[in-house]
């Protein structure tokens, strides 16, 4: 067995998981509980973002973010049914990884400007709030898809993994 | 040229499309309410329909910022809530099934639908932050 998943990795994953879901849900009636949670997130995105600098080697963005050529030669091997095994993000879910952490920075970023008093009922900031907002499910449900491909594909449970942070080296 | 009479051919649709749906004949100009707002010291940043509402940002007499909803036809606050969480929605039809033995079922599309009293939100979900 090998460590992949460092524990301040496995802890923002599963806050930041279940986070979004409640966000999500109190949207439109708890105000101030979504302001905060709101903040909250955006904290714990940005320390994942320093962590992406800092942290340990499948933590890193030099890690799991690869060349448009190599995602696409990815992409092919999907359909191909030959998909490498990667043992950190493989080339497709780090990008998915890449968008949502730049999804959620900007839901964050909308939120809080529509806290300041010159964005305060701009519909616009609430448009986009709400667009990049639910927008975010997309790519959960492309996150999620691919952790069941994957698990499937190459025979090891990924959801485990998150849990514990080891993975079968091979 | 054909792209830009297509745009203006879709920018009088909506137009005329939101001025037939978006305010019913019976509800008063958003002007008179923002008017009388501004009358009673408010500063009124934006005023939109609102599931069935006028809901208005602003600052009130007292600087503070406000989001209040008014109704249409008097121009008088609400004294509910219309834009909901999915939380408050689930729960209110999980509530409404296991409730279903006392009550006929009644659907409950219009913002006031139901009758059922509320504590504000606002401050209900304020407990856990406290500061010392």
């Amino acid at each position: 067995m090998i460590k992949v998943w460092d524990p301040f990795i496995r802890i923002f994953h599963w806050s930041l998981a279940i986070s979004f879901l409640l966000e999500w849900l109190v949207a439109g009636s708890f105000k101030t509980f979504h302001m905060y949670l709101g903040y909250f997130i955006g904290f714990l995105v940005l320390l994942r973002v320093t962590w992406g600098f800092i942290g340990p080697k499948y933590a890193k963005f030099n890690n799991f973010i690869y060349s448009k050529e190599i995602i696409i030669n990815y992409l092919k091997s999907i359909l191909t049914g030959k998909s490498e095994r990667y043992i950190g993000h493989n080339p497709l879910g780090g990008l998915n990884i890449l968008i949502l952490l730049i999804l959620i920075l900007s839901t964050g970023l909308t939120g809080w400007m529509q806290t300041q008093d010159i964005f305060w009922g701009n519909s616009l900031i609430q448009g986009l709030h709400s667009l990049t907002g639910n927008s975010i499910w997309f790519f959960v449900a492309l996150h999620l898809l691919g952790v069941v491909f994957s698990s499937i594909m190459h025979k090891e449970n990924l959801v485990k993994a998150m849990i514990t942070g080891k993975k079968i080296k091979t | 040229m054909n792209k830009s009479k297509g745009l203006a051919l879709l920018t009088v649709a909506v137009l005329t499309t939101s001025t037939v749906l978006g305010a019913p004949s019976n509800w008063k100009p958003s002007e008179d309410l923002k008017q009388l707002l501004i009358s009673q010291g408010w500063q009124i940043n934006n005023i939109k329909e609102e599931k069935g509402f006028y809901e208005v940002y602003g600052k009130d007499e007292m600087g503070n910022k406000v989001e209040v909803y008014f109704d249409p036809i008097t121009l008088e606050k609400a004294s509910k809530q219309p834009s909901e969480s999915k939380l408050k929605v689930w729960g209110e039809k999980i509530l409404t099934v296991f409730n279903a033995d006392d009550e006929t079922g009644d659907d409950n599309d219009g913002p006031n639908g139901d009758g059922d009293s509320e504590t504000n939100d606002d401050n209900t979900d304020d407990g856990e932050s406290n500061d010392d």
